[in-house]
């Protein structure tokens, strides 16, 4: 109730006329939603980070707006660096600890700060906006927001339980787009978006889990049959929690990304992952797979090759999802499964368009029939691979 | 005027080449889900293609933010109106 009395008053106070830029207006109100929702210390923490980051990034944007882009680059990427090294050292040692069993108020003592800083790091999508932020002020055309401002990128309230990632760019649309009147319509269609998230979440999710597994029971998967279930279960929750954000997103005007886009209907392992998270997707094509793509392309020329080359970014863009979910071997051996199937589709996807099957009406017919069967069935033995990993209670 | 029919041509030329489409016209609200085989992977060949053909470098993020033809042919020409000065 309080979260939802807290979104009203969020959306009548950013239609007051202030001379702030709306980015440092919605941060300030955030940091008090954050404090008021997650206490201060995650507050403390999201503050900190903001300004961390901001003041790795200054001499960055300095540089840049100095025409002097090497030494931008160099400065970007030991802001990089940095974040990196917090988010594996506490994926390295935090979480394996937690894995292990150890309770999280051992780390209150004199590694609390520290703990509590990796913790914002690596919790829940923040690590990934901090690495969009780096990227579009060190390599892209983005402006560097004053740290305030930040804290309402990297943390937002509606957006910090489960995604979705919005990429800096979009975000920082919130200053250049003018605010639309509030109309009945737009309200309609927003309590349309969270009424259907909350269904997703609160009804279908909730009442899987408590028929399998009861209303205390741990989430374990042991057959392909259970793992078949609880992807299911997972995408309820899941979309329903970024519906919910979505809505809210869309009720204050603060830029939030789609994150499912019926990813059951897939025609390829490819296309799932195109349509499941789609944020993610966004992200690690725009940050990772296509700088590197470009790069190893540039490099080497051959035609023939092309799938090849496609492949190395590919493999290290599915290592990097998989690694940031868990550090683990098999996490890793599905990341690079993962790719290869993904390389062997396009082949296949390249010879089909070669021989013009697509205008074939029985052809794409036969694919849509076929093909979302194929898709799950992979997915499915895939995630059954790792269930372990994930559903652990 | 005739610098822009050039690099329109070439732009042309590339996507029927590389997406095996003879007819395939090129207008500017025309987005990769339209065209079969436009996938992430193409787009990096495409960009490569044109990178060459036309002598141009493309960023990283411009290469990235690009929704449909209209906004590849305006950077295109914006990159070789930079070229020829």
């Amino acid at each position: 109730m309080g979260l939802w009395a807290f979104v009203a008053v969020v959306h009548i106070l950013l239609y007051v006329k202030l001379p702030v830029p709306m980015s440092s207006r919605f941060a300030v109100i955030n940091l008090f939603g954050i404090w008021l929702f997650f206490g201060p210390e995650a507050a403390g923490m999201l503050a900190v980070l903001a300004f961390g980051l901001w003041a790795m990034l200054w001499p960055t944007a300095r540089f840049k707006q100095a025409g002097r882009e090497r030494l931008a680059s160099v400065f970007g990427l030991m802001s990089l660096l940095f974040l990196v090294g917090l988010f594996v050292t506490y994926k390295l040692y935090f979480d394996k600890v937690l894995i292990s069993g150890q309770a999280q108020e051992d780390h209150t003592g004199s590694l609390g700060f520290v703990y509590g800083l990796l913790r914002i790091v690596s919790f829940s999508y923040v690590f990934l906006r901090a690495v969009d932020l780096i990227r579009s002020v060190a390599w892209g055309a983005e402006r560097l927001i004053n740290p305030i401002a930040l804290t309402g990128y990297l943390g937002p309230f509606h957006m910090l339980i489960a995604g979705p990632i919005s990429p800096y760019a979009e975000h920082l649309e919130i200053d250049n787009l003018p605010r639309p009147e509030p109309t009945f319509s737009h309200l309609l269609n927003c309590a349309n978006t969270i009424a259907t998230g909350l269904f997703f979440k609160v009804v279908i999710a909730q009442a899987m889990k408590i028929f399998l597994f009861g209303v205390e029971g741990a989430i374990v998967s042991t057959s392909w049959m259970d793992t078949a279930y609880l992807l299911t279960y997972l995408f309820f929750d899941f979309a329903g929690y970024s519906l919910i954000a979505l809505g809210i997103g869309r009720l204050l005007h603060v830029p939030t990304p789609l994150n499912f886009d019926r990813p059951y209907l897939a025609c390829s392992v490819t296309e799932f992952w195109q349509r499941w998270h789609k944020s993610l997707g966004v992200f690690v094509r725009n940050n990772l797979f296509m700088p590197l793509h470009l790069f190893l392309a540039r490099r080497v020329r051959r035609r023939s090759l092309s799938p090849f080359v496609a492949l190395v970014p590919l493999v290290i863009t599915f290592i990097f999802v998989a690694m940031w979910h868990r550090l683990t071997i098999p996490f890793l051996i599905w990341g690079i499964a993962m790719a290869i199937i993904m390389v062997i589709e396009k082949l296949v996807r390249d010879r089909f368009i070669y021989v013009e099957w697509f205008k074939h009406k029985r052809a794409q017919l036969a694919l849509r029939v076929v093909g979302p069967f194929y898709a799950l069935c992979v997915i499915i033995t895939s995630i059954h691979y790792i269930s372990s990993e994930i559903f652990t209670g | 005027m005739e610098c822009q029919a050039t690099y329109e041509e070439t732009l042309t030329d590339i996507f029927r080449t590389l997406f095996h489409q003879p007819a395939l016209e090129l207008t500017d609200d025309l987005t990769a889900k339209q065209v079969p085989g436009w996938d992430s992977l193409n787009h990096v060949n495409l960009i490569i293609q044109i990178e060459e053909e036309l002598g141009i470098k493309f960023r990283n993020d411009e290469v990235a933010k690009l929704v449909n033809v209209g906004e590849l042919k305006a950077m295109v020409r914006e990159k070789v109106a930079q070229k020829t000065g």
